[in-house]
């Protein structure tokens, strides 16, 4: 039927046929989510969140009609799209009349406070972004296949989100502090100035302590764990293996209290001390890595060595463990990375200044964990937040550099079946 | 003909589940034998308790004699290294370690304690030629077992097996995971073997076990029904069960 050129049937006509309205209510259902989590996650108060929900609102509705037009199969979503769009409105005009502050019979509560705007923000977000994927939605198997992709990208992309922002913080705030003087010194005026010099050597020295113990102890439990425990003890062997979970699990402050109670009064308060402790804090994960690693080597290469006349040990010796040995490199850098960050084990027996290199190993020695600990807690009194913050760079480089060599030993070594 | 092994009331359980139940039969010497059944019948686990594979498999316990040149197998002070560099075996699926191709030859050999360069080459160079896989890697040893193509892998793995130089070779499904071509290779080489070693070999292909065997032994359910000349089998079998299985109408 034809009505001629009426401005305003065109109009419809387009609307009831764009998917315009859908995707912008899409867009900022998105935006909002993203304002709101990062507002949530910086503290930061965003002033445009009135704006936002009365923007969030309209899309809304007109994607509500639009799509009501258009006479989509699904009405029930098509109503909650309107009933949402009218709720955000709402929100958007009430904002401005609510009260700051409300008293409830002597308790103070913020209606409309940062928090409850943010958190606003990212739900109402999250909800129009799956509403408004309604009337954009292709219900074919691939269209499923493609939201799916997104749906894992977008995971990612949350889970990289806030590395990115620490990691963004840290080089930030800390790269401006690397100077010569703050690498080769040793920390003067209580942290204000002066360098961090004995706390890398500490660190990195800490690092090969748990190297040379925890390693070949890691290692050794899970090949004995794996290979040759599992099919005479099995019941013993799992309660091991539940252990080693739950010590996994174990706070790192009990390391800590452990190793004041346990090799504090056998070494001192010593670099052994540490570098045991922090052994010990590495081992589950260490233990963990390797016996999964052992156990990914495919059953039918054990044989193939059993039939050539082999041995166990040498079985296990020359083709499970080379077999096993990236993943075995992962566990053992990631073991160390983690322990070599920790600082609590360190709390009883670290040190914040004094040595610069431990004479031998029942000294004290320091940590950059724990020298950033101690900068921080004179954070106000003292002007060292510029120096901490160039601690926790120096720490990130440390393990991100110990991590990127872990990752191209294994690339180096890495076998297929 | 010489009996090379002698099995007798060979009986085998996994968790208390029979999977053989009273084997008895005298394998000679330099010839193929090999063993057939539907799947599931005890035909690798028969074969895996000639070179005691089924050690390292948990719940695993056999009752009954086996014996290899006169000497019992299974009795307490048998050396299970000594007997396995004896009794060689080829896997179902190509196994090759994550070695070059040099170095999974010389595996056997190595471990056995042999590190003379000199000898260790001429065994490699040896092994691969008898496993008719030398001319193929001859510039590439030091390459990955794993580049190699999966019958050329299999190849590698006889040629393994030859290198610690058994007297027997077991093969588990040599050829199933491979195409027709590197299986007419293999079928070649077995029989090429045959002059010198005893071969035993497990086939789920009727047409592979006419062709490369000299004596047939057909499994069902863990029990050997029927045993003998593998034309007798194939032309004129005794039992019904074994007529059924060989001319596909089983069941």
């Amino acid at each position: 039927m034809v009505k001629g050129e009426n401005g305003l049937w065109v109009l419809r006509s387009w609307l009831t046929r764009s998917k315009l309205p859908a995707m912008v209510a899409l867009i900022f259902s998105c935006g909002s989510a993203i304002i709101g989590f990062t507002a949530l996650g910086t503290g930061h108060h965003i002033p445009i969140y009135q704006l936002l929900f009365l923007m969030l609102g309209t899309s809304f509705l007109a994607s509500g009609i639009c799509s009501f037009r258009r006479g989509a199969k699904n009405k029930r979503k098509i109503i909650h799209l309107l009933a949402f769009g009218l709720i955000e409105l709402i929100i958007a005009f009430s904002a401005s009349y609510a009260p700051s502050t409300i008293d409830l019979w002597g308790l103070n509560a913020a209606p409309y406070s940062n928090f409850l705007f943010s958190f606003g923000a990212v739900l109402f977000g999250l909800i129009g972004v799956s509403l408004a994927i309604g009337p954009l939605y292709d219900f074919s198997p691939f269209g499923n296949q493609k939201s799916a992709y997104l749906l894992l990208i977008i995971a990612i992309l949350i889970v990289l989100y806030p590395l990115a922002i620490i990691i963004g913080q840290v080089v930030i705030n800390g790269a401006p502090g690397i100077t010569w003087e703050f690498l080769t010194e040793d920390v003067r005026n209580l942290g204000q100035e002066g360098g961090i010099f004995p706390a890398i050597v500490g660190t990195l020295l800490l690092m090969l302590l748990i190297f040379f113990i925890a390693i070949p102890l890691g290692i050794g439990c899970a090949i004995y764990l794996e290979e040759y425990a599992s099919g005479r003890f099995s019941f013993i062997v799992r309660i091991i293996k539940t252990s080693v979970t739950i010590l996994r699990g174990v706070p790192s402050i009990v390391f800590g209290l452990f190793a004041f109670a346990f090799f504090v009064p056998l070494f001192g308060p010593s670099f052994l001390t540490g570098g045991l402790t922090l052994s010990c804090y590495a081992l589950p994960t260490i233990i963990r890595a390797s016996g999964e690693a052992l156990k990914s080597v495919p059953q039918n290469l054990r044989e193939g060595s059993y039939a050539l006349g082999a041995t166990k040990w040498q079985t296990i010796r020359r083709v499970v463990l080379p077999s096993a040995l990236p993943g075995i490199i992962t566990g053992a850098v990631l073991g160390i990375g983690e322990a070599a960050g920790e600082t609590a084990p360190l709390l009883f027996i670290g040190t914040f200044t004094g040595v610069s290199f431990p004479p031998s190993l029942f000294d004290r020695v320091q940590a950059l964990p724990l020298h950033l600990y101690t900068l921080f807690g004179m954070r106000g009194a003292w002007d060292v937040m510029q120096n901490a913050w160039a601690a926790a760079f120096v720490l990130l480089l440390i393990i991100l550099v110990m991590n990127a060599i872990g990752l191209f030993i294994r690339e180096k070594y890495r076998r297929e079946f | 003909m010489a009996a090379k092994i002698m099995v007798k009331d060979l009986s085998l359980w996994y968790d208390g589940k029979q999977a053989l139940k009273d084997v008895t039969m005298d394998i000679p010497e330099k010839r193929v034998t090999a063993i057939i059944g539907p799947s599931g019948c005890g035909k690798s686990t028969f074969i895996r308790c000639l070179n005691r594979m089924n050690d390292i498999v948990r719940g695993c316990r056999v009752k009954g004699k086996v014996t290899i040149d006169g000497e019992s197998i299974y009795q307490n002070n048998a050396d299970v290294v000594k007997l396995r560099k004896k009794v060689g075996m080829v896997f179902q699926k190509p196994n090759p370690f994550p070695f070059s191709i040099y170095d999974n030859v010389a595996y056997g050999c190595r471990v056995a304690g042999m590190n003379n360069k000199k000898t260790l080459k001429e065994v490699v160079e040896r092994s691969l030629k008898k496993a008719a896989l030398y001319e193929e890697v001859r510039d590439r040893l030091g390459d990955s077992a794993m580049s190699l193509s999966g019958g050329q892998q299999q190849r590698l793995c006889i040629a393994r097996t030859l290198a610690i130089e058994p007297e027997i070779i077991l093969m588990d499904e040599p050829c199933s995971a491979l195409d027709p071509i590197a299986t007419a290779k293999i079928e070649v080489l077995i029989r090429e073997l045959r002059e010198e070693y005893t071969v035993i070999i497990v086939t789920h292909n009727m047409q592979q076990a006419a062709r490369v065997s000299d004596y047939t032994a057909y499994l069902y359910i863990g029990k050997l029904i029927e045993y003998g000349i593998t034309r007798q089998i194939f032309e004129n079998p005794k039992e019904e069960n074994t007529e059924k299985y060989i001319t596909g109408r089983f069941g």
